[in-house]
């Protein structure tokens, strides 16, 4: 079935009616909110002086925004990096949402979902009403007026979105030949045999040449069964997922991108350029089907422009979502900044790290600019397999002799909070009160090298007189060098000579992963609400492990806090299997990240939210 | 003259093959590739994607493959953006390449150089000749990225008059164009005023002027194609110039989506098959462009056209 909505859709931006969405965290939003009410001037026509450039509201009430670099690909189920993730969330549609505050879960494809009594059968119910869309036609966006015109069918409706669909997406992802990265979220969550699929594919990786069939044989196996026994799909409206044990990241973690619905004839249609590794022609505008509440209507290299689906089930009075997004993607801070400041971007939610000079420079003086706690971790990887390394005690003496309060002042603008240890303070009851973790602590890091370097003459590894030395390898960016630089500073103060080794990207990126360094400065933020989104980092086999380090201890308690239901069990397994992380000194916790936020006042649906998750279904422009 | 150019392309193909070949072998030597990625990808699927291009075959395969492609006009697909053609990503750039480093040279810089170094080289030593040279003194001395940024800064942070990015109207061409022909417009100058200078010089100028004609009528007739042959060797250097450095720096600076600004992107994501597609094409018009400068000298220098047959 085929509804089409006319032969010229005109989109300009409307008002979008008064829903007063709360912007928690922002000082000046609900003066601004309650005045309006009133009759009165909003606080940014009356002292557009506190806010940070042009807070002029545009004419129209297209979007714009910005989360960072550029996305690589549109499919949902490619997701891999926090800043795609808003788009494909937009563009795909999946069984929950969450809501601004990335905590309240919200009813998506699925309005009503239950456990079986022992958490291992989720019965999602799905809503009717949601369909597939295509766009047809021309997108102009009026930068001056800040409108969308189409020229064209515009957003157009086909056929129902049922379970068969769902069914279809999560097989896609699971298979290996779709290349997902996300695919392990799936034995993250606990679905049955998806461990044992994991396990089967690293086989099949590794096995030999004559091996590979046997191997690849088995994964094919595993997958059918885990389609047929674990994800069954009783009738067009339900799914039932088993799970191996009950899971403490579900549901929520099913509002992930990688879970979205996508459309079978769209993705499997043979394009051109297949046999040569074109991949992912269904994403074009031109040729793409959409679940979500977006459709994108247009995609350079710089911007995507996308439209609302107006018949979808997913907007509601507080959620209206936008008729229109712009979102501009660069890695160029500066120029984003400059943007916002000129009234050229709505919301700026960066990715930068540190934030430029100019945002430094505002902090504490504008009302639309946010900086609050993320859960992201800044942490050094010290190669315990290489040189003076391969001691305990010399990388406990590093990750002693860091001064972290000098590190987050100097290097990281003083904006982000020192880190001890690993999980961030406040992330799922990691509160104060741990009685291990690192502080700058110069005596005690010089008497560890001491103990270090007598040890190590005993073995034969160290003479009297002799140069201890590790490479720092790190990225061409500014804060990059700088922590490398600081690196070496501290590491004088206990007799350690740094080299320093800078790298491009690349290259960076395969030593470390490969494992190729004695140091690096790493970043890692959280995928979901558990500490296992911390512990794949150390975990035995783990492609995240860049440090190839390796305890049967750790990933004993890490596997077993991640399986328990109990609370307070988990945070006594995780806290041991924390404190056996920093005994052995290979990863050095060294700052909590800080997320910054441009907003302008009358844009709502833009929350500071501590995973840093941001939804276009949530932001809008509002004039009251 | 038919064999001099049969010769040139020859030449010329060879320039290419060359270019590429070390540029093939050359980014597939450098460290990293293009799924080494900061978040690093899960074993299989990193195998398959390069399994999926074709770089986990060896090296020697890889290049034959490159070739027998490339000589059809065909790359492949963009590793980093495998939804879309080499080709149509650089069809779908290089105009506003081609745009900014076509008018900045031709429409802006070559107009303004050989008109001020005309009237530098007929008022040679007097003040305005001075004025002119001191002025392309100056301009050779700042570097683009320096002009670019005053230009930025003063047009469009302080008073905004111009746009700070983007493409799309008259307005956001304006500084572009300004900063790339900025350079040119001063060493255009320099090179026609030499020539002029020679040629005006010479004694048929001298029985030309003796005849009574006046001064632009010489100029014009006599003088100009003899005074821009310095230019016109010159801009065989220029042209590759031009679209290998002055334009990657232009267009980063100002975000333009023109091919340069892609080129930088490509190489720092090791996307090979977009890297290739970028060098050859680039290497395809400069050698065409270089033997359309050497045909159109020896058209213009009776004596290297002698020298051709």
């Amino acid at each position: 079935m085929v509804i089409r909505r006319g032969p010229l859709a005109l989109i300009t931006a409307l008002a979008l009616g008064t829903s007063a969405g709360c912007r928690c965290g922002s000082k000046g939003s609900q003066n601004n909110t309650a005045a309006a009410r009133e009759g009165a001037q909003p606080d940014w026509e009356v002292n557009p002086q506190n806010y940070f450039g042009t807070v002029t509201v545009p004419k129209g009430r297209v979007l714009r925004t910005s989360f960072g670099p550029k996305i690589l690909s549109l499919d949902p189920q490619q997701t891999q990096a926090s800043w795609e993730m808003p788009y494909h969330v937009a563009l795909g549609l999946t069984l929950v949402y969450l809501d601004e505050d990335a905590e309240t879960l919200l009813p998506g494809f699925a309005e009503r979902w239950e456990a079986s009594d022992n958490g291992t059968t989720w019965t999602f119910h799905l809503r009717r009403g949601f369909h597939w869309h295509k766009f047809h036609g021309e997108a102009v966006y009026n930068e001056a007026d800040n409108t969308m015109t189409v020229n064209g069918d515009g957003v157009v409706t086909l056929e129902e979105i049922t379970s068969a669909d769902v069914k279809y997406s999560w097989g896609r992802v699971l298979d290996v030949q779709s290349e997902t990265p996300y695919r392990p979220l799936f034995r993250d969550i606990f679905l049955e045999g998806a461990e044992e699929y994991e396990a089967a594919i690293q086989a099949w990786t590794e096995a030999a040449d004559k091996e590979k069939p046997a191997a690849k044989k088995k994964v094919d196996e595993l997958l059918a069964r885990i389609m047929s026994e674990s994800i069954e799909t009783p009738d067009p409206f339900t799914v039932v997922m088993h799970l191996d044990s009950p899971s403490k990241i579900m549901p929520e973690q099913m509002w992930f991108p990688v879970f979205a619905v996508v459309h079978r004839a769209t993705v499997e249609k043979k394009y051109p350029g297949a046999e040569e590794g074109a991949k992912d022609q269904w994403t074009l505008p031109e040729n793409a089907t959409w679940s979500g509440g977006y459709v994108l209507a247009k995609r350079t290299d710089r911007v995507v422009y996308l439209i609302r689906v107006d018949d979808s089930p997913l907007w509601t009075k507080e959620h209206p979502g936008s008729p229109a997004v712009v979102g501009y993607q660069s890695e160029k801070c500066d120029d984003m900044t400059d943007m916002y400041e000129r009234g050229e971007l709505d919301a700026l939610s960066t990715a930068c790290r540190p934030p430029n000079a100019m945002v430094i420079e505002q902090n504490g003086r504008v009302r639309d600019l946010t900086l609050h706690p993320h859960a992201r971790l800044n942490y050094m990887v010290l190669n315990w397999q290489r040189g003076i390394l391969r001691n305990t005690q010399v990388r406990q003496a590093i990750a002693y002799a860091m001064d972290r309060e000098d590190l987050v002042k100097q290097v990281l603008g003083g904006l982000d909070r020192v880190a001890g240890t690993f999980v961030p303070e406040g992330f799922a009851g990691f509160t104060a009160g741990k009685d291990y973790g690192f502080t700058f602590n110069l005596q005690k890091a010089r008497a560890l090298m001491e103990e270090a370097k007598a040890a190590m003459t005993k073995a034969g590894d160290y003479k009297p007189g002799d140069t201890l030395s590790i490479t720092i390898k790190y990225r061409m960016r500014q804060n990059e060098v700088d922590l490398a630089q600081a690196f070496q500073r501290y590491m004088k103060e206990i007799g350690i000579t740094v080299v320093l080794e800078q790298m491009e990207a690349r290259a960076h990126s395969k030593d470390t992963n490969s494992g190729n360094f004695d140091a690096i400065a790493a970043s890692w933020g959280s995928d979901y609400m558990a500490a296992m989104t911390w512990w794949v980092l150390a975990l035995t086999g783990n492609h995240y492990n860049a440090s190839k380090w390796t305890d049967s201890e750790f990933d004993r308690l890490a596997q077993q806090a991640f399986r328990t239901l109990d609370e307070q069990e988990a945070l006594h397994l995780d806290r041991a299997a924390e404190k056996i992380l920093m005994t052995r000194g290979v990863h050095v916790p060294l700052s909590w990240g800080t997320s910054v936020m441009l907003v302008k006042p009358y844009v709502r649906g833009i929350t500071p939210n501590y995973p840093d998750h941001h939804f276009l279904h949530d932001m809008r422009i509002v004039v009251e | 003259m038919l064999k001099y150019i049969i010769g040139r392309m020859f030449y010329g193909l060879v320039a290419v093959f060359l270019a590429a070949s070390f540029v093939f072998f050359l980014c597939r030597k450098a460290p990293g590739g293009p799924f080494d990625r900061d978040k690093p990808l899960p074993p299989d699927v990193k195998a398959m994607y390069e399994k999926q291009f074709g770089l986990d075959l060896p090296m020697s395969k890889q290049y034959i493959r490159f070739l027998r492609k490339a000589v059809q006009g065909d790359f492949g697909p963009s590793i980093i953006m495998p939804e879309k053609q080499v080709i149509d990503i650089i069809k779908e750039r290089l105009p506003i390449t081609i745009t900014v480093g076509v008018v900045s040279m031709f429409g802006v810089a070559l107009v303004i150089g050989i008109l001020s170094g005309i009237i530098a080289a007929l008022r040679h030593n007097k003040r305005l000749d001075h004025l002119i040279v001191g002025g392309t003194m100056i301009g050779i001395a700042i570097p683009d990225f320096t002009t670019g940024t005053l230009l930025i800064y003063f047009f469009c942070m302080e008073h905004r008059v111009f746009p700070r990015q983007g493409w799309g109207t008259l307005l956001h061409m304006v500084l572009p164009v300004t900063v790339m022909s900025l350079y040119y417009i001063t060493t255009f100058t320099r090179y026609t005023r030499g020539g002029m200078l020679e040629v005006l010089r010479e004694e048929y100028i001298v029985a030309a002027r003796a005849k009574g004609l006046p001064m632009w009528k010489v100029v014009v007739r006599h003088a100009l194609w003899g005074g821009l042959r310095p230019l016109l060797s010159y801009l065989g250097i220029a042209v590759p110039f031009l679209f290998g450095g002055s334009t990657l720096l232009v267009e980063q600076m100002f975000n333009l989506e023109g091919i340069g600004e892609y080129f930088i992107t490509a190489i720092r994501d090791r996307d090979y098959t977009m890297i290739m597609g970028i060098v050859v094409m680039f290497s395809v018009v400069l050698s065409a462009f270089t033997i359309v400068i050497d045909i159109s000298y020896t058209l213009i220098d009776p004596r290297q056209r002698r020298r051709s047959t």
